[in-house]
């Protein structure tokens, strides 16, 4: 009886074996499968312990053949998990998005009533810096007396200002570069 | 057998088909009844039970005066509503009660308990234009008393005045709605109200808010702002002036305008008494509030109180017509020269009276002016020159002027209830104005005309006869600031020629300088102007005084007119009560817009002198020096050199002004008590002022000897620093008189 739970008990491997020789492929290549199987190839003769190390190896190859996940089945699942990690994100951001639109919300409604109380204070502030106000303040508290027409010195600047600056050199830079150039062209024609 | 089932097959497919079209059949019935013809119906109700939709208030434009001050803003505010059907007991609705009273203050506990009281009803507004600080208490007391479902707050807009009574006829208010109710706020509402936004969002099966993703947002625009030609510190002469002139006077009211005579552009208009923009149903005057309160019924009481609320918000300046008097002589005179019927160089022999038909007229001046030149006609502002002049120029021509002065029309300025002139009822009309009517209009007697009318009237004189359209708002701003309207003076004909006008102004300026608008006189300034008295037509003994000028005469740049209405005492002709108002205002202006004085050789003598300085020196050369350059020394203390002294070196006091000169300096009491200087002439004022220790500075002087002092600055019996300076007005009561 062959135990077969495991390759390391497995004593029939130590047997001789007959090896077949692999059919000679179809060329029409019908079976895909066994065309990618691994072809056993008709080798020199060797010694037991090689050809154990030969079937050992088959097996394990023929084992994880049978084991391995499909491209296809890879395909989907990597397709089932990109799309998953989108919905997440998207979820994600979508949440994140409600809480920076109510942020926002908070913060524009904030400025509105802030500037509702700037409008406020700004109009409390120039309650009390009103012309009679001051005026009062300025001559009862402060002692002052506004100044007489004759106090005041007027200066006519109908004409507009005139800036004169000495030892203009923009000018003379100018000059002496329009006097360089007609040098030259003087001394080329 | 196969027959039998053959036909039951053909019945049951045909039942089979008839039920399906007449299933299907139906339905598509159904739903072409709902698709075409009831789908708006349903489409509204299917948008309501999807949707909600919630609109955001726009705010206001802003109000800016030319120097781009704030007059009038918006800001957001909440409005506290109740919802009585949610009320619970009678315990939960007096919490609620007065726990609102408490907060909104000026909303009483019983008046909120009686409007909550029916709990049909699912919303109550309680206060509107609430503020944070209000707010913020409101939501407290919900959340500490639960009452989440009972009361609630939505947004809401609050209108902001800065300056309260500023300039509040012009400017006016709005209602509760956010809608201008007077003024510009109500002639530029359609301006000024922005475009309200709206937030659609749809709802899910509980009829909650869905995420902000089904959400379309329509952001409210602000309204459209303005900037008008009011200026601040123009508008605040006009108003100080008028106010102390109903007080001085105790007058039922006093209004006035400043013009610009070239543009047509208001600088300044004003009513007083006034009211606060900010609490405009609020009489605070005092005489109205007396008189209210002797009403007892209560019916009887709120009709005498809202009249007297829209009387306090009428603008008499636009709104009010008044027989101008005198003052329409400006145009009797302009028609003369321009139709060639009198020159500067014609002359009128007034002898007190003329006759018109069978009426005798008498001038003020019952013995005559004797023969004067037209110029003194206009100066002495003699009835019966006028008379004559405007029976030479005959209805035809009279009335032509009448009408090309603006007088048969409404001035056209953008505020709202301009008084409509009418046709044999404010003024005659060309067909009725006999002989009589021509007369008693020449001298401005029998008709009636607006401040607004008489003031572009006689900048049509003043700006070499151009009738301009009055204005007030100068600039529509976007909100971001952007100019989107501009105003450009128009000018609506030529009225006058520039001949005419420039004689006219000549006139003018000699009946300030030596006629009745004496009082209006500024030393310095070249000021032209007409005073007019005239009884009013509709109470018996009252009188309406009037002055209206332009300065500088040689190149006019304002107009001033300034009426007071129903002034009390003795004295109340314009000369005497309006041209003092009229000069402060035009000097004070002229000044700010920074018009330079020329002085003569006779005001340069009359104006202040500079304080030397003497501290330091000993009390005896400080006097010498001081009595060189005409002060008066005053020693306080028994030093023997000056510490200080009062004037401080470089001020500024009349010639012959007192300087208190300290020669101790643990002087404990450095304060007297202020005399009367009233009813003095201007040295009289000025030496018992230096006796009592105190400057004077003197106000509204004419170089008329005969002036006197009626007003101080600081009342008499009070106690001021020694040496300080008192502004003491004077005004001539003689030659002013015009009615």
């Amino acid at each position: 009886m062959v135990y077969r739970g495991t390759e390391a008990y497995d004593f029939s491997l130590f047997e001789p074996q007959v090896i077949e020789q692999p059919k000679k492929q179809n060329k029409t290549g019908a079976n895909p499968k066994k065309a990618n199987a691994p072809v056993r190839k008709s080798a020199p003769k060797k010694s037991n312990v090689a050809n154990i190390i030969d079937n050992y190896q088959y097996e394990v190859e023929r084992n994880a053949e049978k084991t391995a996940i499909p491209a296809v089945v890879k395909k989907v699942m990597c397709f089932c998990v990109v799309c998953f990690a989108m919905v997440v994100v998207l979820l994600v951001m979508q949440t994140k998005c409600d809480t920076l639109m109510t942020e926002i919300a908070a913060v524009q409604s904030d400025i509105k009533i802030a500037e509702g109380e700037n409008v406020r204070l700004n109009a409390e502030l120039s309650t009390l810096m009103s012309s009679d106000k001051i005026e009062n303040y300025a001559e009862n508290v402060l002692g002052m007396v506004k100044a007489e027409s004759y106090q005041i010195s007027y200066i006519d600047l109908s004409e507009g200002d005139e800036i004169v600056v000495s030892g203009d050199k923009t000018l003379k830079d100018k000059e002496d570069t329009t006097g360089k150039l007609k040098a030259l062209f003087a001394y080329i024609f | 057998m196969s027959r039998v089932n053959s036909k039951l097959k053909k019945r049951c497919a045909s039942a089979i088909a008839f039920i399906l079209i007449f299933g299907f059949g139906l339905d598509i019935c159904r739903l072409f009844y709902f698709q075409v013809i009831k789908s708006e119906e349903y489409k509204t109700a299917a948008e309501a039970q999807q949707l909600s939709d919630t609109v955001i208030s726009a705010d206001r434009g802003v109000i800016y005066d030319a120097s781009m001050n704030v007059l009038a803003e918006s800001a957001s505010a909440w409005l506290v509503y109740v919802n009585p059907s949610k009320i619970k007991d009678d315990a939960q609705k007096n919490l609620v009660a007065t726990g609102l009273a408490k907060i909104l203050g000026d909303v009483k506990a019983e008046t909120i308990s009686e409007k909550i009281s029916n709990n049909k009803y699912s919303y109550v507004k309680i206060k509107g234009r609430i503020e944070y600080n209000e707010k913020t208490a409101i939501s407290e007391f919900v959340k500490e008393n639960e009452l989440y479902e009972v009361i609630g707050l939505d947004p809401d807009t609050k209108r902001y005045y800065p300056f309260g009574n500023f300039a509040s006829t012009v400017i006016g208010m709005t209602n509760s709605d956010n809608n201008g109710r007077a003024g510009i706020e109500l002639k530029y509402n359609d301006t000024l109200t922005g475009v309200p936004g709206r937030i659609i969002t749809a709802k899910d099966a509980n009829s909650g808010l869905m995420s902000s993703n089904y959400e379309t947002k329509f952001d409210a625009e602000q309204g459209t702002s303005l900037v008008l030609t009011i200026d601040k510190t123009i508008q605040y002469y006009l108003e100080k002036g008028l106010a102390q002139a109903v007080t001085d006077n105790d007058a039922a009211s006093a209004y006035g305008i400043v013009m610009d005579v070239d543009t047509g552009a208001i600088l300044a208009m004003a009513t007083m008494p006034d009211y606060d923009l900010n609490e405009p149903s609020v009489i605070k005057d005092k005489e109205i509030l007396e008189e209210l309160a002797k009403i007892k019924d209560e019916d009887e009481y709120d009709a005498a109180y809202n009249n007297a609320v829209y009387l306090m918000w009428r603008n008499r300046a636009i709104s009010d017509t008044y027989e101008p008097g005198s003052v329409f002589k400006i145009f009797t005179a302009a028609a003369g020269l321009e139709e060639g019927v009198v020159s500067s160089d014609s002359s009128y022999n007034c002898t007190g009276s003329i006759r018109v038909a069978d009426n005798t007229i008498h001038c003020h001046k019952h013995e005559g002016h004797g023969v004067q030149s037209f110029s003194e006609g206009l100066m002495n502002s003699c009835n019966p020159f006028f008379i004559t002049i405007g029976q030479e120029l005959g209805t035809e021509r009279f009335y032509k002027y009448f009408e090309a002065f603006g007088f048969t029309e409404k001035a056209g300025v953008d505020l709202p209830a301009e008084a409509t002139p009418t046709a044999d009822v404010t003024y005659h009309s060309k067909e009725n104005m006999g002989i009589a009517q021509l007369s008693s209009s020449a001298f401005g007697q029998t008709f009636q005309v607006s401040a607004i009318q008489m003031i572009t009237a006689v900048s049509a004189v003043a700006n070499g006869g151009k009738l301009m359209q009055p204005y007030v708002v100068a600039k529509k701003l976007d909100q971001d600031g952007n100019t989107v309207y501009e105003t450009t003076p128009t000018v609506k004909r030529q009225v006058i020629s520039e001949s005419t006008s420039k004689t006219v102004i000549e006139m003018m300026e000699k009946v300030v300088a030596e006629g009745t608008g004496k009082n209006a006189y500024i030393p310095g300034y070249r000021v032209a102007g007409k005073t007019g008295t005239s009884e009013k037509l509709t109470v018996d003994g009252e009188y309406i005084a009037s002055f209206v000028g332009c300065a500088p005469a040689d190149d006019p740049q304002i107009a001033v007119l300034i009426i007071i209405d129903e002034p009390q005492g003795y004295i109340h002709g314009g000369g005497a009560i309006a041209a003092p108002v009229a000069g402060s205002v035009m000097e004070q202006t002229l000044k700010y817009m920074n018009v330079e004085p020329v002085y003569t050789d006779e005001e340069l003598s009359k104006l202040n002198a500079t304080t030397p300085g003497v501290s330091g020196l000993t009390v005896s050369a400080a006097k010498t020096t001081l009595s060189e350059q005409d002060f008066t020394a005053r020693v306080v203390g028994n030093g023997e050199k000056v510490i200080s002294q009062y004037p401080i070196k470089g001020q500024s006091i009349p010639m012959g002004g007192v300087v208190i000169l300290y020669t101790e300096t643990d002087n404990n009491d450095t304060t007297s008590t202020v005399p009367d200087l009233t009813g003095l002439s201007i040295s009289e004022a000025n030496q018992r002022a230096v006796n009592s220790g105190y400057n004077i500075k003197v106000s509204g002087a004419s170089l008329d000897s005969e002036v006197v002092s009626y007003r101080q600055s600081v009342e008499e019996g009070t106690k001021a620093e020694l040496g300080s300076t008192i502004t003491v007005y004077f005004k001539t009561t003689t030659g002013v008189q015009d009615d």
